[in-house]
């Protein structure tokens, strides 16, 4: 695979992350007790051996540029090749809600044409699986495909993703004949946003994108091309969780209290990398009572914790009771303390006796840094 | 090569014996400790967090795990690419003249003068990587500053009848050593040595030279050159180290260092972010709790699968346990599969041990299951501290053999 290289695309519809993205981009959504999102396209590319990634990303970056640093734990802290941070062509401001932005490739033209590979993956950031890109390329080999498109065949949308997500019909032999983003179909089969061609493909494509102003590559460029190239797609089989909304963001990380999705995901073909931090093992105490959790390094837990995930450096006090929830890093649950379907961004605290209770369909989000309780 | 005020030799040469199967494969400061540390990870963090940026680590005794532990010290921001300094293993070697095994812990430095010289301190601090305790060395070196010390040593009070057991410094009311006795039958103080000397680095270098060329000396820091010191009346001062230390030279005192950092909530205190103790992380994703399992007053590792009982127990990374099973007051290292119903307690469970179901281990004593051991269904291990299998073929629980040690 080293003559593949990946570019992350930037997702833009942060929107649907509601107060999760307020500052952050999507791959940098924290994910899985230790995970940002973007680890698992990053992963993926690295086990299999591409060594020369791009990410775009937009103004909201900072977290995301402190998770990457120089791409180490990934490897990408290189000489040649390596990890690069492509700015997005509208900066900061996202009107546009194309789903693959080649303008956001076109304005970093210089790094595609200075790239030495045969052929570019590009991908999105919320992908979840762990998948063996070797046997993409291997498949798109095999078919001489002009484009190679990985897909799922059995994966479930929730009701409020289903327009976000992109169908393709599938005929004998994968190749692909329609691509309808939006808008599901009989017998179709589900994008999973990751895109292998040719280096010399894509600058093709980009200077006609270019001359007709058309950039939305799904949107506009692929629904027309799939006639005129030889477009395959890639069946994936295993979990797969494509994270598009605050309600699917729950819903695939209670999906890892699964032992199965458990060892799948993370003991599969390759490990996942993420930003190594210190801390000690978890802490448990003589009062604390753990049913079916998700926990990192780091915790502090006195309390009641059930059917939950639990990030770095939680602290959960004596007598809370926690179900169904997500507590993301350096929340501190203050004694007492009921919740029941709520996620909790970084950095909260919830005082003494509090009680937050949403259901499984609409979770109850905090925003980062706040203090709930006590002082009103 | 610029000049540095401080900077430190780390003793980590040496076999730790008494350690038993826990150093068979590698040197005692790579022992792990803690559920995610090695023992070298405190001496090291104690560098990082009194702002010493060089150290030179002293190797000798099956070296290979704790040199690729260490790499270039990244895990302590001791990288030697980024400053001058950083982290550098010393090794014996040979050179024109020949060369030597480190003789001792005085020798060990005594060869590696050169490496010293590069920086021309002003002082030398000596840690050893075997201890366990978290220690501002920046505060020992103002005191040894402000009494205008030759030398000074850290002491920690032990127990008075623990006190024969250690090096013990007698002083007078302003911490002037007056007196120092290894192991004493009759302790007159209960101040210990704690292995960590600040020197000046002349009179280092001075005394090192002249140990050197004693052929009755063992080259010992504690048994040759700071006796030779006091002989020649130098300003040797004792530093109070207020807080935990423990030498985990012995299975015993391993065990038991093991459960007081289970039981002080504490030492490893995640939450002081200024007085972190780094290690160099594994990649592992978080662990995973089975629900109806109880877990109590334990530490858990990321990487961990977990469907048994827990109670007073540290797992370090990836240990798989199965359903139905109970661990107590244990320690279960790296990789340990713990098959379904397995009884464990009061037992060191050494890295990749596999453990059949239904097998019961612990004793009266500590029990120690070497690494990589095998274990087949229904085994029955007591106290022992190597595992000799008599049969593979034979079935039934006596298919170990203990060995006292």
């Amino acid at each position: 695979m080293r003559n593949v290289m990946g570019i992350i695309h930037h997702i833009k519809d942060e929107a649907a992350f509601r107060e999760i993205t307020k500052y952050r981009c999507v791959a940098a959504i924290p994910f899985g007790g230790k995970y940002r999102l973007v680890d698992f396209p990053l992963s993926n590319m690295t086990n299999a051996g591409i060594s020369n990634i791009g990410i775009i990303t937009s103004l909201k970056m900072r977290s995301l540029i402190d998770h990457l640093g120089t791409g180490k734990e990934w490897g990408l802290d290189r000489k040649r090749d390596g990890l690069f941070i492509l700015p997005a062509a509208s900066g900061g401001n996202e009107k546009n809600r194309r789903r693959l932005d080649l303008e956001d490739i076109y304005v970093n033209l210089d790094y595609l044409e200075n790239s030495q590979q045969e052929y570019v993956l590009l991908t999105g950031s919320n992908i979840v699986c762990n998948l063996d890109l070797t046997k993409v390329l291997a498949f798109h080999r095999q078919k001489n495909a002009d484009l190679t498109v990985v897909c799922s065949e059995d994966y479930q949308f929730l009701p409020q993703d289903v327009a976000r997500g992109v169908y393709l019909q599938k005929e004998k032999e994968g190749r692909i004949s329609a691509v309808s983003p939006g808008k599901p179909h009989k017998n179709s089969v589900i994008s999973m946003d990751m895109y292998l061609l040719k280096r010399s493909f894509l600058l093709q494509l980009l200077e006609e994108c270019a001359s007709l102003a058309k950039w939305d590559f799904v949107g506009e460029v692929l629904p027309v091309k799939v006639k005129k190239i030889k477009m395959y797609g890639y069946v994936h089989q295993g979990y797969l969780g494509l994270v598009n909304s605050w309600q699917s963001l729950y819903k695939h990380q209670m999906e890892l209290l699964n032992p199965e999705v458990w060892r799948e995901l993370f003991w599969g073909k390759g490990l996942i990398h993420t930003k190594l931090k210190d801390g000690p093992p978890a802490r448990y105490y003589e009062t604390s009572e753990i049913k079916n959790v998700f926990a990192t390094s780091g915790c502090l837990i006195e309390g009641n914790v059930k059917n939950s995930i639990l990030f770095r450096k939680v602290k959960v006090g004596r007598g809370a009771v926690i179900h169904n929830s997500i507590l993301l890093p350096k929340v501190e649950i203050g004694e007492d303390v009921v919740l029941d379907g709520v996620i909790i961004d970084k950095n909260v605290q919830i005082k003494k006796g509090m009680q937050l209770i949403g259901n499984n369909e609409n979770p109850v989000i905090i925003e980062k840094n706040q203090e709930i309780g006590g002082g009103f | 090569m610029k000049k540095k005020e401080c900077i430190a030799m780390l003793l980590a040469g040496g076999q730790g014996s008494r350690l038993r199967l826990l150093t068979k494969n590698l040197a005692k400061p790579a022992v792990p400790f803690g559920g995610k540390y090695r023992i070298i990870d405190f001496s090291m963090s104690n560098c990082l967090n009194s702002g010493i940026d060089t150290v030179g680590v002293l190797t000798q005794y099956k070296p290979q795990v704790l040199n690729a532990y260490i790499g270039v010290g990244s895990a302590w921001d001791l990288q030697c690419y980024s400053k001058e300094g950083g982290v550098t293993i010393l090794p014996p070697y040979v050179s024109e003249d020949g060369g030597e095994w480190y003789q001792g812990t005085a020798d060990s430095v005594y060869q590696n003068l050169k490496f010293i010289e590069q920086y021309n301190p002003e002082y030398v601090l000596i840690i050893s990587g075997d201890h366990v305790y978290k220690m501002d060395y920046s505060l020992m070196l103002q005191e040894h500053k402000e009494n205008n010390a030759d030398v000074t040593i850290s002491v920690v009070e032990v127990a008075w009848e623990e006190a024969s057991r250690f090096g013990i410094m007698n002083t007078d009311k302003n911490g002037f050593i007056e007196e120092f006795v290894e192991k004493p039958a009759q302790p007159k103080s209960n101040l210990a040595s704690m292995g960590v000397y600040i020197f000046n680095w002349p009179i280092l270098k001075k005394y090192l030279e002249k140990d050197a060329v004693d052929p009755e000396s063992e080259h010992d820091f504690g048994k040759n050159v700071i006796p030779l010191m006091l002989r020649e009346k130098l300003k040797l001062y004792a530093y109070a180290f207020q807080g935990y230390w423990r030498d985990v030279g012995t299975v015993e005192s391993y065990w038991e260092a093991s459960m007081d950092i289970l039981d002080d909530y504490d030492f490893l205190n995640y939450f002081d972010d200024n007085w972190n103790i780094y290690s160099a992380p594994l990649m592992q994703p978080p662990h995973y709790i089975a629900p109806g399992v109880n877990i109590k007053r334990s530490l858990i590792s990321d990487g961990c699968y977990v469907n048994g009982e827990i109670e007073h127990s540290i797992l370090f990374p990836a240990v798989f346990v199965d359903k139905g099973s109970l661990i107590k007051d244990s320690i279960i290292m790296h990789g340990a599969q713990i098959g379904s119903g397995v009884k464990i307690e009061k037992a060191i469970i050494g890295e990749n041990v596999v453990i059949g179901k239904n097998s019961v281990i612990g004793g009266d004593g500590i029990t120690v299951i070497e690494d990589k051991q095998k274990l087949k269904e229904n085994s029955q291990v007591g106290r022992l501290y190597r595992l000799k299998r008599v049969d593979k073929q034979a079935e039934g629980v006596s298919r170990y053999l203990a060995e006292s040690p």
